[in-house]
This record gives C-alpha cells, sequence and structure tokens, in this order.
C-alpha cells in the first residue's frame, strides 16, 4: 500500500519515455515499418467504421434533404400554380387591354362621339334571334335607337330595349335587322340584311355599280338611323343577274358577332329613326 | 305498395305541385345558363335548350308520378301530372323572354305547349319503357320549335322555316336527345331527394 504511488510514478515515467521514444524514433523514420503493419491491421476496420458512421450521417442529411425538398417542392408547386394563374389573368388582361385600347383609339379619332364601354352579359336565348345584353341601361344614358360598335369602329347592332340596368342590342345579323349601306370603293349603296347562318347580306345595289368580293361596306348615314363610316364587313360573293333590278352582295361581319365581349354605346348619337321593340 | 299510397297520399299531392322556394330559382338559374352560356356551346346552329329540356324532363316526372296514383285508384291526379310540366314551363318561359327580344310570352306560350304534349302523351301511353323519355325529348323539341316560330310569323318577324328546319330544329334534335339522359337523370336525383325529405316531413 505504501509503495503504490511509487510504483504508479515509475508506470507514468515509463510510459512517457516510450512516447518520447516513439516520437524520436518516428522522427527518424525508424517507427514506419511498425507504423505501416498497425495501419494494415487497422485500415480495414476504420474503413467500416467510417463507412458505417459515414453512410449514417447521409441518412440522417438525407432524411433532412427530403424533408427540405418536399417542403421546397411543395413551395416551388404552389408558386407554379400562382404563376400559371397570374399568367392566365395577365394574358386575359391583355386581351381585354387590346381591346379596350382598339376602343379608345376610335374614341381619339371621333372626338365628337361620347361613347361608353360596356360588358356583354348575355345572348338571347332564342337561336331564331340574333340579341345580346349589355351591362348598361337607364342608368347610364342609354336609349333605344343608339348605335353599338366594337373595336376597329365596327357596328355591332343598335339598342332595341332599355331596362334600368341592362338594355337589349339588336345585332346586325338578326333577321329583321335592316341597315343603310355603302360600298367603300364604288361607294355604291344598298341595304345590309341579316341572315339566318349569321352572315349579311346587302341587298338593293343597283346592277350598274361595281362591286366585287374585298370590298369595305361601310355605313351610309343616310336615314339618320346610324352614323356614317361605321364599319359593316367585307363582300365575299357577288350575285348579279341581268334579269333583276338589283344586285346583292354576301357580307362576312367585320366581327365575329357571336363572340362579343365588350363593347362601346354611341351616346350622343340621337337616331332619326325609332326602332320597333321587337 | 297500398301502405305507401296510403301514406304518401298527402305527400304526393304537394310533391306535384314544385314548391315555389325550389321551382323559381331553379328555373331562374337554367334560364340566365340559356342565355350567358348554352350560345358559347352552339354546334351547327344547335344550342343546348336546357330549359325546354328541364321542362321535359320535368313533365314526364310528373306524368310517371300521375300514372303511380292512377293505379292506386286517383284520376284526378292525371290532371295534377299534366299541369306541373305546364307550370314549369310556363314559370321557364317567362324567365327567358325577360331575357329575350323575342314577343313577350312566346317562350313561355312554346314551353307550354311543349309540355302538355309531352304530359299528355306520357300520362296516356300504356307501358313507358325505355325510350319513352328519348321520345318525348324529340317531340318536345318539335313541338316547342314550331309553336315558337308560328308565333314569330305571327308576330310578323321574318322566319325562314327551310333554315330553320335544317340550321336550327334538326341539329337541337340530335342535341337534346344526347342531353336529355343527363337532365332527365339530374331532375329525376332532385326529385327523388325532395320527395324523401317531403315523406320524412
Amino acid at each position: 500500500m505504501i509503495n503504490r504511488p511509487r510504483s504508479r510514478s515509475w508506470t507514468l515515467f515509463i510510459l512517457a519515455l516510450i512516447a518520447v521514444l516513439a516520437l524520436v524514433l518516428h522522427e527518424a523514420g525508424q517507427l514506419q515499418p511498425v507504423e505501416d503493419l498497425a495501419q494494415y491491421i487497422v485500415s480495414p476496420v476504420q474503413r467500416s467504421i467510417a463507412g458505417l458512421v459515414g453512410d449514417t450521417g447521409d441518412l440522417f442529411t438525407t432524411f433532412r434533404d427530403v424533408r427540405e425538398l418536399r417542403d421546397e417542392n411543395r413551395r416551388l408547386q404552389a408558386e407554379n400554380n400562382q404563376l400559371v394563374t397570374e399568367n392566365i389573368h395577365l394574358m386575359e388582361l391583355e386581351a381585354e387591354n387590346a381591346t379596350l385600347r382598339d376602343l379608345l383609339k376610335f374614341t381619339r379619332n371621333n372626338p365628337n362621339y361620347v361613347t361608353l364601354t360596356v360588358d356583354v352579359i348575355g345572348r338571347d336565348p332564342s337561336p331564331y334571334l340574333g340579341s345580346i345584353v349589355i351591362s348598361a341601361g337607364q342608368d347610364r344614358g342609354l336609349k333605344p335607337g343608339m348605335p353599338i360598335i366594337t373595336v376597329g369602329a365596327a357596328l355591332v347592332g343598335r339598342v332595341t330595349q332599355v331596362s334600368p340596368r341592362t338594355a337589349k342590342v339588336q345585332l346586325l345579323m338578326d333577321v329583321s335587322s335592316a341597315v343603310n349601306a355603302l360600298v367603300q370603293s364604288s361607294r355604291a349603296t344598298g341595304l345590309v340584311k341579316g341572315q339566318p347562318d349569321g352572315m349579311l347580306v346587302m341587298d338593293f345595289i343597283p346592277l350598274e355599280e361595281k362591286v366585287r368580293p374585298g370590298d369595305i361596306v361601310l355605313t351610309s348615314g343616310l336615314g339618320g338611323e346610324l352614323p356614317r363610316s361605321l364599319v359593316i364587313g367585307t363582300v365575299t360573293d357577288v350575285v348579279k343577274r341581268d334579269i333583276d333590278l338589283f344586285q346583292s352582295a354576301a357580307l362576312k361581319p367585320a366581327v365575329d358577332l357571336n363572340r362579343l365581349e365588350v363593347v362601346q354605346v354611341i351616346l350622343n348619337f340621337e337616331s332619326l329613326t325609332t326602332l320597333p321593340s321587337k | 305498395m297500398s301502405g305507401v299510397f296510403i301514406i304518401g297520399r298527402a305527400s304526393f299531392d304537394i310533391l306535384m305541385s314544385p314548391s315555389p322556394y325550389f321551382t323559381l330559382p331553379f328555373l331562374l338559374m337554367v334560364a340566365i345558363l340559356q342565355s350567358a352560356a348554352a350560345p358559347r356551346l352552339e354546334v351547327s346552329g344547335a344550342r343546348p335548350d336546357l330549359m325546354l329540356l328541364s321542362v321535359v324532363s320535368w313533365s314526364l316526372l310528373a306524368a310517371f308520378r300521375a300514372r303511380e296514383l292512377q293505379y292506386a285508384g286517383e284520376p284526378p291526379s292525371l290532371l295534377r301530372g299534366i299541369n306541373d310540366g305546364v307550370v314549369w314551363g310556363f314559370i321557364g318561359g317567362i324567365f327567358l323572354d325577360l331575357l329575350s327580344t323575342a314577343p313577350f310570352g312566346l317562350s313561355a306560350l312554346a314551353l307550354m305547349v311543349a309540355a302538355l304534349v309531352v304530359g299528355v302523351f306520357s300520362v296516356g301511353v300504356s307501358s313507358p319503357g325505355f325510350m319513352l323519355v328519348p321520345l318525348m325529348a324529340v317531340t318536345g323539341t318539335l313541338v316547342f320549335h314550331i309553336v315558337f316560330l308560328a308565333g314569330l310569323t305571327l308576330t310578323s318577324r321574318p322566319v325562314f322555316w327551310n333554315a330553320a328546319v335544317t340550321g336550327v330544329i334538326l341539329p337541337s334534335v340530335v342535341f337534346n336527345l344526347v342531353l336529355i339522359p343527363l337532365v332527365y337523370g339530374l331532375l329525376s336525383l332532385l326529385n327523388r331527394q325532395t320527395s324523401r325529405e317531403r315523406l320524412q316531413w
């Protein structure tokens, strides 16, 4: 018991000496074979342990990455959905913007006209009648007979019935519709009428007048029912027979009257004729 | 079965008069759809006649209920069966007329006549088979369009009969034949649902 501290001192001294000796031998390069042998024995175990530790570490990293990726994927999907929605909305706005810009062009080019831009909110439920319902009525000063136009100063029709907040518009293609018109190039006059198939026919064109496919047809303003020079459509075919008193021309409307979304009402045009409320 | 009818007698009576709380908003919604959505679904001149199909379907359902009551020995219910469809035709037609530039009342009249024809035929037929529904859809479509066009002619509107037959009526018949199972099926479900609620009440 008395000698134990002394023996422990000796052990420490010997261990320290071995360490110093090993250091010296290592520095002198004499310990290399021993070191190589030890490395040879230890390295497979070391590699296995390192691999195991590495895999375990990767497993934790993988779990973390999967969670992060999932979160990121969710976030990106949400972002993508939002961008798709925004894109659709922007495309819609762009189309609407283009329409409104074109409508504004007409307003700028015709400062004498006071116009009101309105939405088309419905169509006639009957397939035999060509009319639309617009989102303005007496509240915005609409009256029967007012002309309705759309992009490119294209004539759409005329207001026929006005309610407090909506109005019904008889389209050019309605079979009851008749509009005084002229061919832009030859100034030949006639009457444009709606057809059951949605097309238009310009009738009562004098035989001696020259009308060709591709000619533009405008409102003539005759009769004071509509302003002059609104675009009606383009001639697609001409029917001319010597036995007839007049020739007629098939017209394609300037705009697709089945797909109207926004139109303009010319508010300060006083029609000289009153439309029957049909 | 007799027990069912004894219990159901009052309930069927209530059922056969469609509740205004259901009928009015439902038919208004159909009319709005007919005006706002149906024209965009136009194919070869034909568009879905949602109101007509609803009226025809309801007429058929009313007629079938009336037949059930007839077997239970209650002849007056036959008239109720016919009336139901006609009431729907009137209300639905008025809603359509509000949205149309057609002479006011013409859609209502045409739908009422169509419902009447469908109702009378369906109540009177001896053995209603699965072909009765499409057959009545075709009949209702033809009657509705003919009455409507006749009304336009009588009120001095220009009517192109040839174009109407080939460009609108025939395509509409095909369109309605395709759609009638859907509309009839939906209204049958609705009818069954409301009848269950009423019986529970």
